[in-house]
This record gives C-alpha cells, sequence and structure tokens, in this order.
C-alpha cells in the first residue's frame, strides 16, 4: 500500500476496557447489511474472555492479508483502502480464508456459503457500529491515532496518580 | 405477526415427546407476552393441588415479542412454575443472550411438563430440539455446566440455562443461571428442574429475527439508547445499585441485622462509593443492553482472594448489613457461592439473617448450626452456611435449604416472629417499617415480599409521600405500578429504562414497530391490568387471600430503634385501610378476590367463573 | 453545640465536593436554595449544575436527591425549604431501582 494510502488506511479499533459485552455491534451491523436483526450474520464479532475481558473485531486490513494469500480460487482481492473484497462467483466457501485469519474476521454466509467479511460500510461512509456502540469503545481510527490513545492513557494514570 | 416466532415447543418429559404449537394473535394481543404467557400457561395447566415438586408442575419458558430485535435490553426471557418456596404463582426474570437466541431459533417458548426418568438436558437446535442426557453434567455447577455442555456440543455461542446442585437437591429458593452473571433468581425455579431432572435448557438460534418496521424501530431504538446514556440512568451506569446502601443508610431505610433495624454502623465500608473504589474490576452489561450497570467484584486478598462475582444492591444488601456483615471480600465470596451452586442471594442472605437471630435469642444450640459460630457479623460463617444450605449439608443445611418460612415453622419458639417473609418469599432489602408503601407493594406482589410488581417504593424514597405512614392514597399508586411494571414483565425490556421511555404511548410504539399490531398507551395498561389479575386468580386457585397479603408481625409490633426512624412501625388500622384501598381500587373484594365482574371486564371468563367473587 | 448544618455528600456529590462531609455557617443560610448557592460557591458549578435546573427556580430530580434530617425532600419547592442551625443535608443520587 502506498504511504498516502497507509497515512490514511483506518480501521475499527476496540478499547477493550470500555467495551462491556453488549454485543450492540453485531446486532446493527446485521440490520445495516443484512436488512434483518441476526447477530450471526454480522461482520463484526463480539468476543467474550471469562472474566472480564471483551472485544469487538472486525477486518483489519492487513497490510499482507493472510485470507488473499489462501485463497484457493483467487477470490479474494484487496482494494486501493486496504479492505477486502470477495468475488461471489469464484467463492466455492471452503473456509480456507476463514481458518487462517487470526482475527476471526470472516464467516460463511448460511445460505450458499459464500466468505464475507467487513466492508467498513463502504456504501455509507463509516461503520455503522461505531456509530452505535452505547459506550464509544468502538472507533474508526489510523493505527498511528490508536497507538497515541492508548500512550494517553498510559500517561493520563501515571499523571492521576502524581508521576513525573 | 412479527417479532413473536408464532410457535412454541412443548415438552413432555416423560414421553419425552416434543411438539410444535401455535401462537395465536389473539394471546398475543391479550397477554402480550413473558409474564402474561407465564399466567396464561400457568392458569391453563396446573390443576389446584398440585404438589411443586410433582410432574404435574409446568415449567414454562417464555419471551416476549421483542426479543432478538434491536430494542434495547429486550433479550429477556421469564422462566415461571408453582412456586416450592411459597406454594403460589412463581416466576423470575432474566436477561443474556438466551432470550435472543431461544427467538432466533424460530421460539417464543418452550413449555415443560412431566418428569424425566434420568437427568437430562433440552437442547433447542434451532427447529430441531431434542432431549439429551445429562448425567455427565449432574453435581456440576451452574458455571461447569454451561462450559461443559457449549464444549460438547462444539459451539461456544450456544446459550444455556442451568440449575446448580442446589437445585438438583430440591432446595427450594434454588435458582437458574445463564450467561455466567445473570440469573432467574427468586421463587425456586431452578429446585422445579431439579423435580424434573432437567439439568439445563440449551438453545442454538441461527435465524433472522423479523419486525413490523425496521428502519423505524432501528431510528427509535438509537434514540433510546441516547437516553440511556443520560441522567436517567445515572445511578446504574456509575455505582451501580449499590448506591443505594448509603442513601439508605441515611434515610434509616437499609435492612440490617434480619430486619431489627433500618441503618448499619458499618454502612461505608460496604457502600456502592467503596466498592467501585476497591472491588469493582469492570462494569459488563446485559446482550443488547446500552445501559451496562453490572458491576463485577474480584476480590485482592485475604483467604477469598481471586473471587469473582457479580453483586448489585440486593445481594450485597441481604448478605452484607443483612446478617451485621461488614466486609465486602466475604460478601463477594458468598454471592459467588450462591451463583455457582444455584441460589438466590436475596433468599439465601434472609434465611442466613435469621438463623443469625435465632442463635442471637438461643432459639439454635451450637449443634443445631453444626457447630458454626452463626454471630451476626461473622462473614466466614455466612459462606459456609450458604454453602451448606445449598447443598443441604448437615443439620443447619436442611433446615435452611427449606425457607424461612417452612424453617422457622420446624424451629417454633417463636422464631416465625422474626421470619421475614410475604407468603413464603423471604423479604428484599427494603424496609419493613420506614418505607411504608413500599412494604405494601411487597404484600400484595403475586409472587411474594418483592418490589418488582410495583416499584411502589420509589415515592417513599423520592419523598412524595410520608414514608412512616399509610392512607387510603396508597392503594392506587401501588396498582398502578403492577400494571405499567406487568407490561414490562411481558414484552420484557429491563425495568432500568422505564425512565428513559417517556410514557406508555412510547411502550405501545415500540410494541407496534416490532410486532406490526397496532396498540395505544391505554390498551397496553389494560393488557397490564388483564395479565396481572391473571396471575392474581392462579394465586387464588391455590388459597391466597387477604390474610396473606400482610408483612410479618416484626412491622407491626416493633418500633424501630434507630434515630433517624425512631418509632417508626406500621399502624395496622392505616395498613388496612391502605389495603381496603387497594382492593377497592382493583376491583376486588374486601377479601382481595378478583370480583366476576372484574374478570368478566377483562374477558377472563373461565377465571371468573372458577375464583370470581 | 457548634452552630452549622452539617452537610454530607455521597456517589458522584463526593467526587464533586472530594469530601464525605462538611459543616456550613448558619448565618446567612435561609433554605435549600441559598445553602446550595453558599456549597456552590465552595464546590463549584459543577455541583450547583447537578443540584439546580437550569431555570435556577427547581431542585433536578432526575440526577440528584436531597434528604434534610432523614425526610426525602420532595422536589416540588425544594430550594425554598427552610434550613436550621443543626439540621442534617444529606446530598445523593436520584434513586430509582433497587436489585
Amino acid at each position: 500500500m502506498a504511504l498516502s494510502e497507509q497515512k490514511t488506511k483506518r480501521i475499527i479499533v476496540c478499547d477493550t476496557d470500555k467495551c462491556n459485552g453488549c454485543q450492540i455491534c453485531e446486532f446493527v451491523c446485521s440490520i445495516i447489511k443484512e436488512k434483518t436483526t441476526n447477530h450471526k450474520k454480522a461482520r463484526i464479532r463480539a468476543m467474550r474472555i471469562e472474566p472480564f475481558f471483551n472485544i469487538a473485531i472486525a477486518c483489519r486490513k492487513c497490510e499482507k492479508p493472510v485470507c488473499e494469500r489462501a485463497c484457493p480460487k483467487d477470490a479474494i482481492r484487496v482494494l486501493a483502502d486496504g479492505s477486502i473484497e470477495i468475488d461471489k462467483d469464484k467463492c466455492d466457501g471452503c473456509g480456507w480464508c476463514i481458518e487462517s485469519c487470526e482475527f476471526g474476521a470472516l464467516r460463511l454466509t448460511f445460505d450458499g456459503g459464500i466468505a464475507f467479511t467487513c466492508d467498513f460500510c463502504a456504501d455509507i461512509g463509516e461503520p455503522q457500529c461505531v456509530k452505535y456502540c452505547p459506550k464509544k469503545a468502538l472507533r474508526y481510527i489510523t493505527l498511528d491515532e490508536a497507538a497515541k490513545e492508548s500512550v494517553k492513557d498510559v500517561l493520563l494514570n501515571v499523571i492521576d496518580r502524581g508521576g513525573k | 405477526m412479527k417479532g413473536y416466532a408464532g410457535k412454541y415447543l412443548k415438552v413432555d418429559l416423560c414421553s419425552r415427546g416434543l411438539s410444535t404449537e401455535t401462537l395465536t394473535e389473539g394471546m398475543a394481543k391479550d397477554y402480550i407476552g413473558g409474564l402474561g404467557f407465564g399466567a396464561r400457561t400457568l392458569l391453563d395447566t396446573v390443576p389446584r393441588g398440585t404438589d411443586p415438586f410433582s410432574p404435574q408442575n409446568v415449567l414454562a419458558w417464555w419471551t416476549g415479542p421483542v426479543s432478538g430485535t434491536i430494542l434495547p435490553t429486550g433479550s429477556k426471557f421469564g422462566v415461571f412454575a408453582l412456586s416450592p418456596l411459597t406454594g403460589v404463582f412463581g416466576f423470575g426474570i432474566c436477561s443474556g443472550g438466551f432470550a435472543n437466541e431461544l427467538k432466533s431459533a424460530g421460539w417464543d417458548g418452550v413449555v415443560l411438563t412431566g418428569k424425566s426418568d434420568k437427568p437430562t438436558y433440552l437442547f433447542v437446535d434451532d427447529g430441531a430440539p431434542e432431549l439429551r442426557d445429562a448425567s455427565r453434567y449432574w453435581g456440576m455447577t451452574t458455571w461447569q455446566t454451561e462450559d461443559a455442555i457449549k464444549e460438547d456440543l462444539g459451539d461456544s455461542a450456544i446459550r444455556v440455562a442451568a440449575m446448580g446442585p442446589a437445585g438438583e437437591r430440591l432446595v427450594r429458593l434454588a435458582n437458574i443461571t445463564t450467561d455466567k452473571n445473570r440469573q432467574v433468581g427468586r421463587s425456586g425455579m431452578g429446585a422445579v428442574m431439579g423435580s424434573k431432572n432437567l439439568k439445563a435448557v440449551a438453545v442454538r438460534g441461527t435465524g433472522d429475527v423479523e419486525v413490523g418496521n425496521l428502519d423505524e424501530l432501528m431510528k427509535f431504538s438509537a434514540e433510546l439508547n441516547e437516553r440511556c446514556q443520560g441522567p436517567k440512568t445515572e445511578k446504574y451506569r456509575v455505582y451501580g445499585t449499590p448506591a443505594n446502601i448509603l442513601v439508605h443508610n441515611r434515610l434509616g431505610c437499609l435492612p440490617s441485622y434480619n430486619f431489627q433495624k433500618g441503618s448499619f454502623e458499618r454502612a461505608e465500608d460496604v457502600s456502592g462509593e467503596q466498592m467501585s473504589k476497591t472491588h469493582v474490576k469492570k462494569i459488563l452489561a446485559c446482550t443488547n443492553c446500552p445501559v451496562g450497570c453490572d458491576h463485577v467484584n474480584e476480590v485482592k486478598d485475604g483467604p477469598y482472594a481471586g473471587t469473582v462475582a457479580s453483586v448489585d444492591y440486593e445481594s450485597l444488601g441481604q448478605l452484607g448489613p443483612l446478617c451485621g456483615v461488614g466486609d465486602l471480600n466475604a460478601i463477594t465470596k458468598a454471592v459467588e457461592v450462591c451463583d455457582e451452586l444455584g441460589v438466590d442471594t436475596i433468599s439465601g442472605g434472609v434465611i442466613v439473617a435469621w438463623a443469625m437471630e435465632c442463635v442471637q435469642r438461643g432459639l439454635l444450640t451450637k449443634d443445631d448450626v453444626d457447630g458454626i459460630d452463626l454471630r451476626f457479623g461473622n462473614g466466614d460463617a455466612l459462606v459456609e452456611a450458604i454453602r451448606r444450605m445449598s447443598l443441604k449439608e448437615g443439620k443447619l443445611g436442611n433446615l435452611l435449604a427449606e425457607g424461612v418460612k417452612r424453617a422457622s415453622e420446624r424451629v417454633g419458639k417463636g422464631s416465625d416472629k422474626f421470619a421475614i417473609h410475604c407468603k413464603g418469599m423471604e423479604w428484599a432489602a427494603y424496609s419493613l417499617r420506614s418505607l411504608q408503601t413500599s412494604t405494601l407493594g411487597f404484600c400484595t406482589s403475586i409472587r411474594g415480599a418483592d418490589y418488582l410488581r410495583s416499584g411502589s417504593y420509589q415515592v417513599d424514597v423520592a419523598g412524595k409521600v410520608d414514608r412512616l405512614r399509610l392512607d387510603a392514597s396508597r392503594g392506587k399508586i401501588v396498582y398502578e405500578g403492577e400494571n405499567q411494571y406487568a407490561i414490562i414483565d411481558s414484552l420484557i425490556i429491563c425495568k432500568f429504562t422505564r425512565g428513559v421511555y417517556s410514557s406508555m404511548n412510547e411502550l405501545a410504539k415500540a410494541y407496534t414497530l416490532v410486532t406490526g399490531l397496532e396498540i395505544s398507551g391505554q390498551e397496553l395498561v389494560k393488557a397490564g391490568e388483564r395479565i396481572y389479575n391473571a396471575a392474581k386468580c392462579f394465586n387464588v386457585r391455590f388459597g391466597s387471600t387477604r390474610k396473606d397479603d400482610y408483612p410479618p408481625p416484626r412491622a407491626f409490633d416493633e418500633p424501630m430503634t434507630d434515630d433517624v426512624v425512631k418509632g417508626a412501625k406500621i399502624d395496622r388500622r392505616q395498613y388496612d385501610e391502605a389495603l381496603d384501598s387497594y382492593y377497592d381500587g382493583r376491583g376486588w373484594t374486601r377479601d382481595g378476590i378478583p370480583t366476576k365482574a372484574k374478570l368478566l371486564e377483562l374477558g377472563l371468563t373461565k377465571e371468573a367463573e372458577e375464583v370470581g367473587a | 453545640m457548634p452552630e452549622g448544618v452539617s452537610v454530607e455528600f455521597t456517589g458522584p456529590f463526593r467526587e464533586i465536593t472530594k469530601t464525605r462531609s462538611v459543616t456550613v455557617d448558619v448565618g446567612s443560610v435561609t433554605s435549600l436554595g441559598s445553602l446550595v448557592s453558599k456549597l456552590s460557591k465552595m464546590y463549584g458549578q459543577e455541583f450547583r449544575k447537578r443540584v439546580v435546573d437550569d431555570g435556577g427556580v427547581g431542585l433536578r430530580a432526575d440526577s440528584s436527591m436531597v434528604a434534610i434530617n432523614q425526610v426525602v425532600v420532595n422536589p416540588i419547592g425544594a430550594l425554598s425549604r427552610p434550613i436550621r442551625s443543626g439540621d442534617r443535608v444529606v446530598f445523593a443520587l436520584s434513586v430509582a431501582g433497587g436489585g
């Protein structure tokens, strides 16, 4: 990806301190993308690891996407903004991409068994899960911004405790 | 119909037969869902004289029309049966992903009858439900059961609602747990599962849930979502309900020492403020809830280090101040034991507090309590007593497992005078004598002593009425609350969102957007009245009359000694006047029986014939 | 006996004032409204905003609850409630909901 695109590449980042496991992102996604309520059709996936860890993960727009390389049918294409496009005609639902993605970002449709993943609500222009997250745990930001947020949290903690 | 699945599953545990039954539009409009359906089912299937532990008892699991949709807090279900604790209408309402999953699987509910001859669990796998062997899980805690079933079925997205060892042993206050921290808490529904050899209900739903108007519902839900971040829900989101501790303490309405007093000298140590500082590790949310009020504690030091439990006001109050315990570590541990072994924290706390008072008065010997130092304030003894009660271990465990009413009848010696319950249901953490409208609501509640049927404590703590006396204005406050709450419990949504809806008309709007069925706010309230009366008719069938709508003797006979509410007690004449105003307003007789006229007005024709006065 | 009104803070009021309680000289305090004004001067406008509505007339019942001598003040006409030396006032979150 060209540097100019890297600078603007945004992904859905989840603050695991704020994420409380409500799963509303999943319901919203299914409504926006599938016009129905079924959280198993969502592109974003809410994960809970007992007792306190909660996160919602969607496609990470990897620089060298494993899914693209894994697909035996060449059905996966990386778009200019780093997101993934899956050719419905070429995909035969083998699921190799689903297994290879370390973030569990791909799913298989119930009917027809075609792989799908988050397209960041390209037609709307802004991921809707981010808009509706009640605790503002989801942000659609660049990785650089995400890094700065993390550092800021740590620093504020130190400052709060009277550190130098 | 949209929202509703339009069908429910009937399971005969004796024959192991499963059948699909239709949910009619008439049923939907008259009874809405949840509590309404539960009341209708129990009325139709549980005859007079049924023993709660017999195969004849029916265990009904019902969602409401809004489960599976985006309406905030809509993922709730209720479990209904004749209660082994109270002998009248029993049920609990529970959140978590279960309700959404069941609706997604294509079912509005599941009605189980009979008794399985061996440990079994029901797996509702979309449209192909089946009964499966549960012997492997028998003896497991609620949490272990959930994990094991998901592992064995190879799908971590499956939702499981299970009873624990307490339910297996028919401990009368046994509950049902799902998603680790969510319970069908009160009235012993877990014990009914135990009596049927039903270890759990697991559900996998992959279907779409259709609604009447998706776009408008989405818009309305987004609006409600926003309101849920505002002042109406602040208390729940920040400190959680434990914020009540200090406030109630200051007002002299924080029950302590088995309701002997209304304040606790160590209130600061167990306050919501303190808990937030030293114990709350994270605040979680129920499935599809934008509020997020579940304060989960982690114990960092001492003998209970590592304990993790979700602690709310009731659990905190009844296992803390009520037992004289001022140690958050011990309280958190007691909650964890309740949750894992599967008993209700409120009932558990009240029963142990009663036992502590028995020990205080010398009515129980050291031998009676298995040598435990069961005195007020002893947190370790509290934890041990809860454990024994949940496992029916020893003399103490077997005594307490019966619930405070039966336990006090067994012990005698006047211990029933301070067994704090109504209809056999242990009293929740609201003062008997210094929140008097609350007490009236506790006693008219069809489930026994609780405020979840009317929320009538609100006018007391908000200063809208004189909380230290009763009069004929209180009946209306209680029954209006009951009718509204009956709707909330039928849709089913969370009572913590009641403040974000501007009126019943907005609730009616939500119903219409989800189901496509037109209904006005007024019709909704009428349905609430019908539902409440239906549940009442069930109680009348089981012998409930005016005599069962009174608080325990302590309310009348023992004036409070706390400085702030010195001398407070309930005046019998005032109570009767208030109770009369409740019955009159409801259109019931002065003996607390719905009249034929009222029941016919509500369309409860069969009931008018059977129990109408 | 010391003169003054004893004021106690719980919940968010503790966060704002950074203290559990304070005794306020009763001198110029004659009503709950005046007491709130005095406390706002001591602890800032955030305190006032929680207690008094935008019009400056009524008690913000949605975000606060006030008890005077263990009697919860009815929100209507709350600010004109008289306060006397020796009174105990508690500021808390509005209570709604139990378990």
